[in-house]
């Protein structure tokens, strides 16, 4: 489960290019269900950890990482599932209801620090790319000129002003994923599909 | 009412605890999860003991053998299949205990068959010649009653009739003060018979339940006006049951209205007649369409609510589920009177959803089968 579109489609591109394609059914990659936002997957929590085998749960960790992990913990401890009390840098994966059922939980970006999805991906912008400072001095010049996104979502303006600066430009994350824009092969993005593979297909 | 259900080494379950039982619910899980047996648990738990239900349950499940090779006409039923593990050692038992405002414990045992001498004591049935085991059935803490195996390990099936002496009351009492025990319905997948909705019929023919059941029959069918039971010489050609729809004069056979509205006559008749008591339907979704289910629902809840009745229900469809969902979004305080649980092997306990979880379910489209 997933808190919205944007998250699902980084999942699903970035799994392509670590070899995992989910247009391919023989693989036996998870369904991947994506909320309305933060809330309501919250509220599905206990009901899908008592209803799949294997759930992965992908949220932003915010601005307090900390409240959100022990949040997405009570709900789980809620229906019989421990989880620890902080969270493991390399991603979560824990014992489900039943014997062979797990559970696995992965903040965004990073399991520990601060952030969104966007953060995630901000890490995946190629090193020494000029225009990266340049897209997050424009998105901030923008705003003092009164455009109008909010603060918090200052990282998806930013994110969104470089991808329009792309060969192709304005492609959605996970698009931009499979054309190569972003990299797929920092450590988080490794720690992320490591995490992925532990919990689904192992 | 039911508030909690125990098995133990009862059919597929070594083990199975069901708890926070509602005033109705319903029990998903994959084939040959024990959806079935749930049901047949609680229905042997609300009536007490009766062994009769124990073995129309054998009936059922087609669980009847020739007694033995030369005798092939002489059948028995083949009481194995009621314990785990189909064992039938000395001393392999069950038990199914409930709690309804009082803890209902029905256990039952292969113990050695009781010798002659004992039978002026005990409630015993005929000891067939060459009896070596019986079937020791105890409620609660009543002395147990001897059903005798044949030598072939069955219970055949005329012993019942020869009912030992001293015990009236027909082979469903068999033991403890059963005078008490509030009705039960069942109606199993393929529905009730004709003739069995006739009898049901007869308690609710122009009494305030009957519009009731018509209102039912409408939610597949609005134009049905009046619905009739017919005598004898007319079943050959309709079934027995007829209907008559708004701006028509044909009386037509139930039949040719299709299976659903049929299942809504069952399922109408058999809730109104459980009242105070049980209902237990097997795969309750059966030929309704999934426009149909939230109708239905709402049916058998408010009557349900209404009568006292509490229901015990399985089904295999995620429509049937989400049906559920829906009318959570439209009349919560009807959908509070639900809860859901799934089999799970392996599992000490059924995993259970309640109303809201229900909802969610429904909302976040979780397959929770």
């Amino acid at each position: 489960m997933v808190e919205g579109k944007d998250d699902l489609h980084t999942v699903i591109h970035l799994l392509r290019r670590h070899g995992l394609d989910y247009d391919n059914p023989s693989q036996g990659l998870p369904y991947i269900h994506a909320t309305d936002g933060y809330s309501p997957l919250l509220d599905a929590l206990s009901v899908a950890a008592k209803s799949y085998k294997r759930l992965g749960v992908i949220i932003d960790a915010d601005v307090d990482p900390k409240a959100r992990w022990n949040e997405v913990r009570h709900r789980l401890k809620s229906v019989g599932i421990e989880l620890p009390e902080a969270s493991n840098a390399g991603g979560n994966v824990g014992a489900g209801i039943a014997g062979d059922w797990r559970v696995g939980v992965w903040l965004m970006p990073d399991n520990s620090q601060a952030g969104t999805l966007e953060t995630f991906l901000s890490r995946l912008v190629p090193l020494g790319d000029a225009s990266w400072p340049h897209a997050e001095a424009s998105a901030k010049e923008a705003k003092r000129l009164g455009a109008k996104y909010p603060d918090k979502y200052f990282s998806k303006a930013h994110i969104h002003t470089w991808l329009s600066w792309q060969e192709e430009p304005g492609q959605p994350f996970g698009t931009a994923i499979t054309s190569a824009c972003f990299r797929t092969d920092t450590a988080d993005a490794l720690a992320f599909v490591a995490w992925f593979k532990r919990l689904f297909l192992e | 009412m039911l508030k909690n259900i125990k098995v133990e080494a009862y059919r597929g379950f070594r083990q199975l605890n069901l708890e926070g039982l509602n005033r109705v619910n319903l029990f998903v899980g994959q084939n040959n999860s024990g959806k079935t047996s749930i049901l047949e648990a609680a229905q042997i738990i609300a009536s007490e003991g009766n062994i009769g239900v124990l073995l129309r349950s054998l009936r059922r499940r087609g669980e009847i053998v020739p007694a033995n090779e030369l005798e092939r006409n002489v059948e028995e039923y083949d009481v194995s299949h009621l314990f785990h593990g189909h064992s039938m050692k000395l001393g392999t038992g069950f038990k199914l205990e409930g709690f309804n405002g009082k803890v209902v414990s029905v256990s039952c045992e292969i113990v050695p068959a009781p010798q002659d001498k004992d039978t002026d004591q005990l409630p015993i049935f005929d000891i067939e010649e060459g009896s070596q085991l019986a079937l020791s059935l105890r409620i609660g803490i009543a002395p147990p009653v001897y059903v005798p195996l044949s030598p072939f390990g069955g219970i055949p099936i005329d012993t019942l009739r020869r009912r030992p002496p001293g015990m009236g009351g027909g082979l469903a009492v068999l033991a403890g003060d059963t005078t008490e025990v509030s009705p039960i319905r069942v109606v199993p997948t393929e529905g009730l018979e004709n003739r069995s909705m006739s009898v049901l019929w007869d308690g609710v023919a122009l009494t305030p339940d009957e519009p009731k059941v018509i209102e039912a029959l409408q939610i597949i069918e609005p134009a049905i006006e009046k619905i009739a039971f017919l005598g004898r010489e007319a079943v050959r050609a309709s079934g027995g049951i007829v209907v008559k729809l708004k701006d028509s004069d044909a009386r037509l056979p139930i039949g040719s209205l299709g299976d659903g509205v049929k299942r809504l006559l069952s399922l109408s008749l058999s809730v109104i007649r459980a009242t105070g008591g049980y209902l237990m339907v097997d795969e309750i979704d059966t030929g309704l369409h999934h426009s149909a289910m939230e109708g239905m629902w709402r049916m058998v809840i408010t009557t349900a609510k209404r009568l006292n009745v509490q229901v015990f229900a399985t089904s295999h469809s995620q429509d049937c589920i989400k049906s559920l969902g829906r009318l959570h979004q439209v009349t919560p305080m009807l959908a509070a009177e639900v809860s859901l649980h799934r089999l799970e092997r392996g599992l000490l306990r059924s995993v259970r959803y309640g109303p809201d979880e229900i909802s969610i379910a429904a909302l976040q489209e979780i397959e929770v089968r």
